[in-house]
C-alpha cells in the first residue's frame, strides 16, 4: 500500500471543533491503484515561522480535493512543494506512484511529471497575444504554423468556456481581467500531458457564468481521471465541486473529509468559526462617543444594511481591520497613508500617519543603511531646521526607541544582519520615532517570531497609553485580541463590526467568509466597489493607443508637408535624396528596437555603427577577408555585452556606454583621419535601379519586413517578447534567459553592420563620429514608433515610419531654409508630444 | 568571516558588543576595503606611470591634471546624485547643459548684457536649473524614464546651442577668468572653485534632509515612500541640482578656457558616468561618495594624460576608458553578488553563527 491513510482526522490539541470526520479514504480501502500524487509527513519554517508540520497528502485519479483554510494556513506552501516552487524541510513527494527526488525537483520538473498550476497572481505574459500565450508552454510542433496555433488556442479556450468571444489574436493587455484569467485557466488546464491541476482561487476574477463554465468543465475532466486540486475561500464553491475537502489549520492538517453530504456550517467550524455565533452583545457605544472627535473616517460601503457603512479611529484606539486576505483591507491602508495626496472624499483625516508593512524586504528595510538611520530617517522632518539635519537629536531619538526595543546594541549593525523579527522591531520604532498620531499597521507581524510579536503588542499598548492610534489589518486573527475594535472585511466591503470581548475569532472568521456565499454578479460588484477604484475606458482613447499610430501621422504629416514645400520631391530620384538619410536611421532604429525589446538600451549604437563604417571604408576595401573578420568581432562584441548584462547582473546603459568608449577608440586606431572608400560591390549594390519606386524606399520596406519577421513572425519572437516583459516568469518556465538575450543582441548586431554598411556606401567614406547622433536618435524612433520603455513590445513598422518622419524634418527645414540643426529640437518635442499623449491615454487606461 | 565579528541577534551580551566593536588596528583593513579603494590605487598608480617618463612624481603633473579632473568631477557628481536616487536614473542631458551655459556664459559677459558677470552667471545657472527642473516634470509627471525623458531635454537643448552660437561668439573674460586662472604652485583657481564646489555638494548630500531622503529613496523607493520621503519633490530636487551642477560646470569651463564650442559638453556624457562608476560608487542607487567619484575623475584624466605622454594614438585613450569602465562595474557587481548570495544565505543568526 502506497497510500498511507492516517492523519485525517484532526490532531487531539485542535480544540472541541475538530471532530472526529466521516472518512472518505480509509473506507474506501484498498482502492488506492490511483494515486497520482502523494506527500508525506511535509515539515517546512520559514525563519520562526512553522508553515507545515507534518502534512500528509494524498490526491487520487479523477479526484476533486478542495484545500481550504485560513490565511497563513499552509496552503501556498504546501502548493510551492507540489509544483517544486519550494523544497520542504522535510517529507517525501510521490507521483504517479513513484518518489520523487526533491534536491532536484523543481517548477520545470513538475510541469513535466503532468502538475500544472493556476496561479493567483497571473502569471500570462500581457505583452503577448492569447495565441501566444499558449504555445510558449505548449510543446513544439505548434509554435511553428500560426493558424494552426491560432485554431488551437480556440479551441482550448472553447473547451473551458464555451462561448468566451475571447479573440485569440487579442494582446492580453487589451482584455478585461476576467478574461486574463480565463486565458490563464485555460492554457494550464489544457495541457496534453496534465495529470494534475492545481487552481488557486480559480473563480476571484470570473463572472458567475465563467465561473459554473468551470465548475463544469472540472467535473468532466475529473471524470475522465484527471486529479484537481482546488484552493478556494468561497465555501459553497468547494460543497458543489469537491469529492473531498482538506482543511489546514495553523500549518497542520486540521480536517479531511468527504465533500458530499457536509454542509456549510459544518465546514464552517472546522475552518474555525463558532458553529452558531452567539449574538453579538449591543456595544456598550464607541470608544469615543460622536463623530466629531474621531481622528480617521473612512466611508466605505457595507456588506448590507445591517453592517457598518465606515470605519472610524479614535484617539487612543487600536482598531483592527479582519477578513480574508485580500479583502480590501491593504488598498485602505494605503488610501488612508496617500489621502492628502488624492484628497479623496471618501477619506477624512485629522492627525499625521506612520505606516508599517509586514513586507520587510520590499517595503520596509533601507538594506545600505544602519539600525540607527532606518530608525532615524522617520524623524528627519522633526530633527532638521532649514534644511540641515541635527545628527546628534536625530540620533539620539533614534536611539530612544532603540532602547525602548532592546535593540540599542544592534544600532550600528546594518539593517539586513538582524533576523526577520529584529528587523520587524526597528520598523516599528521607525513609526513611532516619526511621533505620527495615527500608526498604520499592515500586517506587521508577518513572519515574525512570537517573542518580537509580544514586544510588539507591548509597543503598541504603550503607544496606546500615549494618546496614540493604530489601525491595524493583520493575517492572523488570534491577533485581533490586542485591538479595541474589529472592522471585518469581505469582498472589498464592510462586513462586521466587534467592539472589546466581542471580538472572537470564530465571529471573525465568520463575517470573514460573509460575502463568498453570496453569487454576486461583475455588475454588482463594479458597483458595490467604491467609486474611486473604479475607471473609465473611453473608446475615443483607443485608437491612439494603437503603438504606431504617431509614428504613422508623424510620417504622413512629414511627407505630406515636404511634397507640398517642394513639389520637386515626388520625382523618384528626388524622393531618393530624400530618403536615404532615413535608410541609416531606420537600420539604427532596428538594432536599438532589439535592445528596446529586451527592456534594454544601447547608447553605444552610434560608434559601433561608426566602427563598421569604419572598416567598410578601410579594411573591407583593402583586404576582404580581414574586413569580414573586423565584423564579425562587432558580433562577437555584442554577445559579450549580452553575457555581462545576463549573467552579472550589470545595466545595458552601463555595458553599452563603455561599450561606446571601445568602438570608438578601435575605430580612430583604425583610421586617423576620415576619408577612404567604400568597396565597390557595395557602392554598386545601391546604385540598382529600381524606378519607379526609388531604391531607399525599397531598403525601408526591406528593413520593416525583416523587423516584423523577427518581432512577430519568427519561431523565437514569442521568447524574446516574453523576455522582455518578465525575465523571470520565462525563465520558471524552463527557457534560457541568456540565449534569448544572446539572439537579440547578435540581431541588434546585424542591423549595426547592415546601418554601417548603408552609411559607407552613401558617402563612399567613413567617420567614426559622422553616425554618433544616430545613438540617441534611433532611440527616439523606436519610442515614437510605439515601443514601451519597459520592454517586450515593439513596433517595427511604428520604428521606421518614426525614423522616416524624424530624418524628414531636418530635410524640411533645410528647405524652409532653417539650419537642419534644429531639427534635433523638434526631434525632442515630437519625442515628449507622443510620450505625453501615451501618458494622458494609458492613465485613462488604467 | 571571522565568527567574532558576527554577534548573535537574540543574545545581547556586553562582551559580545565590545568584540563587535571594531578595533583601532582595522583602520587599515577599513581603509582597504573601501569601494574607492581601488579607484585610489589606480590613480596612484597612473600618477607614478605618468611622471616616470616626466621625471618620477611629480607635483606639476598632478597640477596638470588636476583642473581636468576637477571639472570632471562636478560632472560625476552631477550625475552620480540623479544615480542615486536609484531606479536605474541617468542624466542624458548633462552635455548639452554643460554646452549651453558655457554659450549663453559667453554670450551674456561678452556685451549682450552690458559685460556683467555676475547676471552672466546667474542667467547660465537659471538655463541649468530650468532644464533640471524640466527634465523632472517629465519623469515625475509623463511618468517618463529619466533615461528618454532627458534624452528629449538634451536634444532641445541642442538646438537651443546651434541657436545661441550663431546669434554670438564673444569670448568670455573678466575678473572671472583671472580669477579661475590664477595660479599657486601650478594649481589653478579654477580647482580651487571645484574644490569647493564639491565640498558644497558633500555637504548637501551628508548634511541635510535632502541627502538622507536621497539615499532612502534610491536603496528602496516603496520602502521611502511609506517613510514619508516625498519621492516627487526629491525628484524635482534630484534634476535641478543636476541642471545646476552642469550648468556651473559650464560657465567655469568657459570661462576658464575663454571660448566655448559646440562639442564642449560631449566627453561629460560617458565621462560623468564613468567617473561615478570607476570611483566605486553602486549604479543601482541608494550610494554616493563625492571622495570616490572625484579619484574616478582622477583616474580617468590621468589615463589619459599618460597615454598622451607615451605618444600613443588617441584612439587607445577611449579603448582604455571604455574597458576600464567595464572591467570595473563587472568587478564591482561580482562583489555585490557574492555578499548578495552570502547575505541571503545568513538570514537567520544562527546560520551566521556556524559559519
Amino acid at each position: 500500500m502506497l497510500r498511507r491513510s492516517g492523519n485525517r482526522t484532526a490532531s487531539p490539541h485542535d480544540g472541541p471543533q475538530g471532530s472526529p470526520a466521516p472518512l472518505g479514504l480509509a473506507q474506501s480501502g484498498a482502492a488506492d491503484a490511483g494515486t497520482v500524487l502523494r506527500a508525506s509527513g511535509i515539515s517546512q519554517t520559514y525563519g520562526p515561522t512553522k508553515a507545515l508540520t507534518n502534512v500528509d497528502f494524498a490526491l487520487r485519479a479523477g479526484e476533486i480535493v478542495g484545500l481550504l483554510g485560513a490565511n497563513g494556513a499552509g496552503k501556498s506552501t504546501l502548493l510551492n512543494v507540489i509544483g517544486g516552487t519550494v523544497t520542504p524541510d522535510q517529507g517525501e513527494l510521490w507521483i504517479s506512484e513513484s518518489p520523487v527526488d526533491l534536491s532536484t525537483y523543481g517548477p520545470l520538473r513538475s510541469r513535466r511529471a503532468g502538475v500544472q498550476r493556476v496561479f493567483q497572481e497571473l502569471s500570462v505574459f500581457q505583452n503577448l497575444s492569447v495565441t501566444a500565450n499558449f504555445s510558449l508552454t505548449a510543446e513544439s510542433g505548434t509554435k511553428l504554423n500560426k493558424r494552426l496555433a491560432q485554431r488551437e488556442a480556440r479551441h482550448r479556450l472553447d473547451a473551458v468556456f464555451p462561448g468566451n468571444g475571447i479573440s485569440p489574436r487579442a494582446e492580453l493587455a487589451a482584455i478585461p481581467l476576467a478574461q486574463r484569467q480565463m486565458v490563464e485557466i485555460a492554457r494550464s488546464s489544457t495541457e496534453r500531458s496534465l495529470k494534475v491541476l492545481i487552481l488557486d482561487e480559480p473563480t476571484s476574477a470570473l463572472s458567475a457564468k465563467a465561473a459554473s463554465q468551470l465548475g463544469d468543465y472540472l467535473r468532466r475532466r475529473a471524470a475522465g481521471g484527471l486529479s484537481i486540486i482546488y484552493v478556494t475561500h468561497k465555501l459553497d464553491e468547494a460543497l458543489q465541486l469537491c469529492d473531498r475537502i482538506v482543511v489546514l489549520r495553523d500549518g497542520k492538517l486540521h480536517w479531511e473529509g468527504d465533500g458530499p453530504g457536509l454542509t456549510r456550517e459544518t465546514l464552517l467550524t472546522h475552518l474555525g468559526a463558532a458553529p452558531e455565533p452567539s449574538p453579538v452583545p449591543e456595544p456598550d457605544g464607541p470608544a469615543v462617543a460622536g463623530g466629531a472627535s474621531h481622528l480617521l473616517t473612512v466611508k466605505l460601503p457595507g456588506r448590507d444594511q445591517s453592517a457598518p457603512q465606515e470605519v472610524t479611529v479614535g484617539q487612543g484606539e487600536i482598531v483592527g481591520l479582519a477578513g480574508l486576505e485580500g479583502a480590501g483591507q491593504r488598498p485602505l491602508l494605503r488610501a488612508v497613508f496617500q489621502h492628502r495626496r488624492f484628497r479623496r472624499r471618501q477619506v477624512d483625516l485629522h492627525t499625521s500617519t506612520a505606516y508599517v508593512s509586514g513586507d520587510r524586504q520590499r517595503e520596509g528595510v533601507l538594506p545600505l543603511w544602519t539600525v540607527l538611520e532606518n530608525v532615524g530617517v522617520s524623524a528627519l522632518r522633526r530633527t532638521s531646521t532649514a534644511g540641515f539635519v541635527n545628527r546628534r537629536r536625530n540620533q539620539s531619538i533614534a536611539m530612544r526607541w532603540l532602547e525602548e526595543l532592546g535593540l540599542q546594541n544592534r544600532a550600528h549593525s546594518l539593517v539586513g544582519e538582524l533576523s526577520g523579527g529584529n528587523q520587524q522591531r526597528a520598523l516599528f520604532g521607525r513609526a513611532l520615532a516619526s511621533d505620527a498620531g495615527l500608526l498604520l499597521l499592515d500586517d506587521p507581524t508577518r513572519g515574525v517570531d512570537a517573542a518580537a510579536k509580544g514586544d510588539i503588542y507591548e509597543m503598541l499598548k504603550s503607544a496606546r497609553a500615549d494618546g496614540k492610534s493604530a489601525l491595524f489589518y493583520s493575517t492572523e486573527n488570534a491577533e485581533f485580541q490586542q485591538c479595541d475594535r474589529v472592522y471585518v472585511m469581505a469582498d472589498g466591503a464592510l462586513s462586521a463590526e466587534f467592539t472589546g470581548e466581542a471580538a472572537t475569532e470564530e465571529r471573525i472568521v465568520h463575517a470573514s467568509y460573509a460575502a463568498a456565499g453570496q453569487d454576486t454578479t461583475d455588475q454588482d460588484r463594479q458597483q458595490s466597489y467604491p467609486a474611486w477604484l473604479a475607471s473609465a475606458w473611453p473608446i475615443a482613447k483607443r485608437a491612439l493607443r494603437w503603438g504606431p499610430m504617431p509614428a504613422a501621422i508623424l510620417f504622413l504629416a512629414m511627407l505630406g508637408t515636404v511634397f507640398t514645400v517642394q513639389p520637386n520631391a515626388t520625382n523618384p530620384a528626388m524622393l531618393n535624396m530624400l530618403l536615404q538619410s532615413s535608410t541609416v536611421m531606420a537600420a539604427a532604429a532596428m538594432a536599438q528596437m532589439m535592445f528596446i525589446l529586451g527592456g534594454d538600451f544601447d547608447l553605444g549604437l552610434g560608434f559601433a555603427i561608426g566602427f563598421v563604417n569604419v572598416v567598410a571604408a578601410t579594411l573591407l576595401t583593402t583586404n576582404p577577408a580581414l574586413g569580414v573578420a573586423a565584423l564579425v568581432c562587432v558580433v562577437a562584441g555584442y554577445i559579450l555585452m549580452a553575457l555581462l548584462v545576463e549573467k552579472f547582473g550589470i545595466p545595458s546603459v552601463v555595458v553599452t556606454l563603455g561599450a561606446s568608449f571601445v568602438w570608438l577608440g578601435l575605430g580612430m586606431l583604425l583610421q586617423q583621419v576620415p576619408g577612404g572608400s567604400a568597396p565597390k560591390w557595395l557602392t554598386g549594390l545601391i546604385r540598382i535601379k529600381t524606378a519607379p519606386i526609388p531604391q531607399n524606399a525599397w531598403v525601408l520596406i526591406g528593413l520593416a519586413a525583416l523587423g516584423i519577421l523577427i518581432v512577430s513572425v519568427w519561431r523565437f519572437s514569442i521568447i524574446l517578447k516574453a523576455l522582455g516583459a518578465n525575465r523571470r516568469t520565462l525563465s520558471d518556465l524552463g527557457y534560457s534567459t541568456a540565449r534569448a538575450r544572446i539572439i537579440l543582441y547578435v540581431v541588434a548586431a546585424l542591423f549595426v553592420v547592415v546601418a554601417g554598411l548603408l552609411v559607407a556606401a552613401h558617402t563612399t567614406s567613413s567617420d567614426i563620429n559622422a553616425s554618433s547622433a544616430l545613438t540617441l536618435s534611433s532611440v527616439a524612433a523606436v519610442i515614437v514608433g510605439g515601443a514601451s520603455f519597459s520592454g517586450g513590445r515593439v513596433f517595427p513598422l511604428g520604428a521606421v515610419l518614426a525614423a522616416v518622419g524624424l530624418s524628414l524634418i531636418s530635410s524640411l527645414l533645410v528647405f524652409i531654409g532653417v539650419n537642419s540643426q534644429y531639427s534635433t529640437a523638434v526631434g525632442g518635442i515630437v519625442l515628449i508630444a507622443v510620450l505625453a499623449l501615451r501618458a494622458v491615454t494609458d492613465r485613462g487606461a488604467k | 568571516m571571522n565568527p567574532l565579528t558576527t554577534s548573535h541577534d537574540l543574545v545581547h551580551s556586553p562582551i559580545r558588543d565590545l568584540i563587535h566593536a571594531p578595533a583601532r588596528g582595522a583602520a587599515w583593513r577599513r581603509l582597504f576595503s573601501r569601494p574607492w579603494t581601488g579607484a585610489l590605487v589606480a590613480a596612484a598608480m597612473l600618477w607614478f606611470l605618468g611622471g616616470l617618463s616626466s621625471g618620477g612624481l611629480s607635483l606639476r603633473f598632478l597640477a596638470v591634471n588636476a583642473t581636468a579632473a576637477g571639472f570632471l568631477a562636478l560632472a560625476g557628481v552631477a550625475q552620480m546624485t540623479v544615480m542615486a536616487s536609484g531606479g536605474g536614473s541617468f542624466d542624458l542631458s548633462l552635455p548639452y547643459i554643460i554646452t549651453l551655459s558655457a554659450y549663453v556664459m559667453s554670450a551674456a559677459s561678452g556685451g549682450m548684457l552690458g559685460g556683467n558677470q555676475a547676471i552672466a552667471v546667474l542667467l547660465s545657472l537659471a538655463v541649468g536649473l530650468g532644464a533640471g527642473m524640466v527634465n523632472a516634470l517629465l519623469v515625475w509627471f509623463l511618468r517618463i524614464p529619466p533615461m528618454v525623458a532627458t534624452l528629449a531635454c538634451g536634444y532641445i537643448l541642442y538646438s537651443l546651442i546651434v541657436g545661441i552660437q550663431r546669434s554670438s561668439t564673444s569670448v568670455a573674460g573678466g575678473s572671472l577668468q583671472s580669477l579661475l586662472r590664477a595660479q599657486v604652485f601650478g594649481f589653478t583657481g579654477a580647482l580651487a572653485v571645484c574644490i569647493a564646489t564639491l565640498v558644497a555638494m558633500w555637504v548637501l548630500l551628508r548634511r541635510t534632509r535632502y541627502g538622507y531622503f536621497l539615499h532612502a529613496m534610491g536603496q528602496n523607493r516603496e520602502a521611502a515612500r511609506l517613510s514619508g520621503v516625498p519621492l516627487g519633490t526629491m525628484t524635482l530636487i534630484t534634476f535641478s541640482v543636476s541642471g545646476l551642477l552642469a550648468a556651473w560646470l559650464g560657465v567655469l569651463i568657459s570661462s576658464f578656457q575663454g571660448a566655448p564650442s559646440t562639442n564642449l559638453g560631449t566627453t561629460y556624457l560617458m565621462g560623468s558616468v564613468a567617473a561615478v562608476v570607476v570611483g566605486g560608487t553602486s549604479i543601482s542607487g541608494g550610494q554616493t561618495s563625492v571622495w570616490g567619484t572625484t579619484l574616478g575623475a582622477f583616474v580617468l584624466t590621468f589615463v589619459v594624460t599618460d597615454l598622451i605622454v607615451w605618444q600613443l594614438q588617441p584612439g587607445f585613450q577611449h579603448l582604455i576608458q571604455g574597458l576600464i569602465v567595464i572591467a570595473t562595474v563587472a568587478v564591482t557587481k561580482l562583489a555585490e553578488i557574492r555578499r548578495g548570495t552570502t547575505r541571503s544565505k545568513q538570514h537567520t543568526a544562527q546560520e551566521r553563527g556556524s559559519k
